[in-house]
């Protein structure tokens, strides 16, 4: 039996990363994360790819990316390009899709290359299961939820257990999942987001108070920070700003660096996690989008 | 003459799910110090290695013999040591610690098998392998 079957009748959670979004399986969690490509593995092992990028001038037919994936040495074709079924037809309506499978030694996948017109997106998705057997049922449900593109102006990422929905003019950047600390870097230009999530929150802590903490944690949050809250949680902050006067103020114009800091750190005592926003750059608040999206970034 | 040559296949050693079933035991030689922080300090013996001694022997330094060496774990570190009973498996302990702190399965995996390769290393714990599950040091079933 597959992996994917094995899991169908579990809990769902969502998974979103860079622009695509889909419900797995709860219990499958990202074994390798790239800025456009993921790997879920299950209990029993790999359980699905996705790889995606941006079309070229034009976007090519599906098939034409399933050429591009046959080895070049190989002495057969190990990509075998197939129909769709008529589950994941329902489920991909309105993309242009290729079907393929393939089979090597004791491995063995079905997939599908997706290119969005919509998005001009082409994304490879892969489901790995013994050899002669089937994707199974989850990879019908996995379809149905698949979008490539959203309808608002944020990017949601959904990995693991945190969620924020950044602006999309924001560019992922880099990203860190490390045990006890998370980390996702962004980037527009003359401006620089990271989001953070540190974990568990009490051992971290241990009764000292969150600035102390939050000083050591966020470098450059020096000063008095300010009292906030976040959705339900308690917080700090902290602003900085150019000095607006003397010698500081022209050599800071004449000097290429961060002048406009802002930091944010937050207890979410439910999930025992401090949750923290860095934003530095030379753009001048105010950040309309800020506050929605500490809002929005939770561990969930 | 063959410039690049093939390098030997590395050894596949154990599975994760046979990983994940083996039972962590402490070594009983491991002395166990609750300090008022709460954490736990470890002191156990160390035998210097025989070729190490064999060389202070030859330069005339008097023999090492047993070492005492000292472990100060962390909350996170004691938390774990404690859930370290013999009869848990990996998977249990990891289920266990992550239940605990609140962590995502995944990290609890990551940051509590970390935690036990360390230990290994260091000859604090030894795992014992589910039954049917013997296997040699390379990964291979024993000769008979």
């Amino acid at each position: 039996m597959s992996a994917a079957t094995t899991t169908a009748a579990g809990r769902w959670c969502e998974t979103a990363w860079n622009g695509v979004r889909l419900q797995v399986p709860a219990g499958w969690h990202p074994r390798e994360v790239g800025r456009r490509y993921l790997l879920l593995a299950s209990p029993a092992g790999p359980a699905m790819e996705l790889r995606w990028g941006p079309a070229a001038k034009t976007l090519p037919a599906p098939a034409d990316y399933l050429r591009r994936l046959q080895p070049r040495n190989a002495s057969r074709r190990l990509i075998r390009p197939t129909p769709l079924s008529a589950a994941w037809q329902k489920a991909l309506a309105g993309f242009a899709c290729q079907g393929f499978t393939w089979s090597d030694g004791g491995q063995a996948a079905s997939g599908v290359v997706i290119c969005c017109p919509a998005c001009r997106k082409a994304t490879l998705v892969q489901f790995f299961h013994p050899p002669g057997a089937g994707a199974g049922p989850a990879a019908d449900r996995i379809l149905t939820a698949f979008r490539d593109h959203g309808a608002t102006q944020t990017v949601v990422y959904a990995l693991f257990d945190i969620r924020a929905e950044v602006p999309a003019m924001f560019e992922l950047a880099a990203q860190r999942f490390e045990s006890g600390y998370f980390e996702l870097a962004f980037r527009r230009p003359r401006q620089r987001l990271v989001l953070h999530r540190w974990g568990p929150a009490q051992v971290l802590l241990q009764g000292a108070p969150l600035a102390t903490l939050g000083r050591r944690l966020l470098p450059g949050s020096d000063g008095r920070p300010e009292d906030l809250v976040v959705g339900a949680h308690r917080g700090l902050g902290w602003s900085q700003g150019p000095p607006d006067r003397g010698w500081q103020r022209w050599w800071g114009l004449l000097h290429p660096g961060e002048r406009f800091r802002h930091y944010r750190i937050w207890h979410a005592v439910d999930r025992n996690r401090l949750m923290g926003i860095s934003l530095e750059g030379r753009l001048a608040p105010p950040h309309p989008w800020l506050e929605a999206l500490c809002e929005a970034y939770e561990s969930i | 003459m063959k410039v690049f040559k093939r390098r030997a296949a590395a050894s596949a050693g154990a599975s994760r799910e046979a990983s994940l079933a083996c039972r962590p035991a402490k070594n009983p030689e491991v002395q166990e110090t609750l300090q008022d922080s709460g954490e736990l300090l470890l002191t156990y013996p160390v035998r210097a290695r025989p070729w190490f001694e064999a060389l202070a022997r030859r330069l005339g330094a008097p023999a090492a013999g047993v070492q005492t060496r000292r472990l100060q774990l962390d909350t996170l570190g004691t938390a774990a040591w404690q859930l370290l009973d013999g009869q848990r498996t990996v998977a249990a302990v990891v289920q266990a610690f992550g239940r605990k702190f609140q962590l995502h399965p995944r990290e609890a995996e990551v940051s509590v098998t970390r935690f036990l390769k360390e230990l290994g290393k260091r000859g604090l714990i030894g795992l014992k392998a589910p039954p049917g599950a013997v296997r040699t040091a390379a990964g291979r079933p024993p000769r008979t």
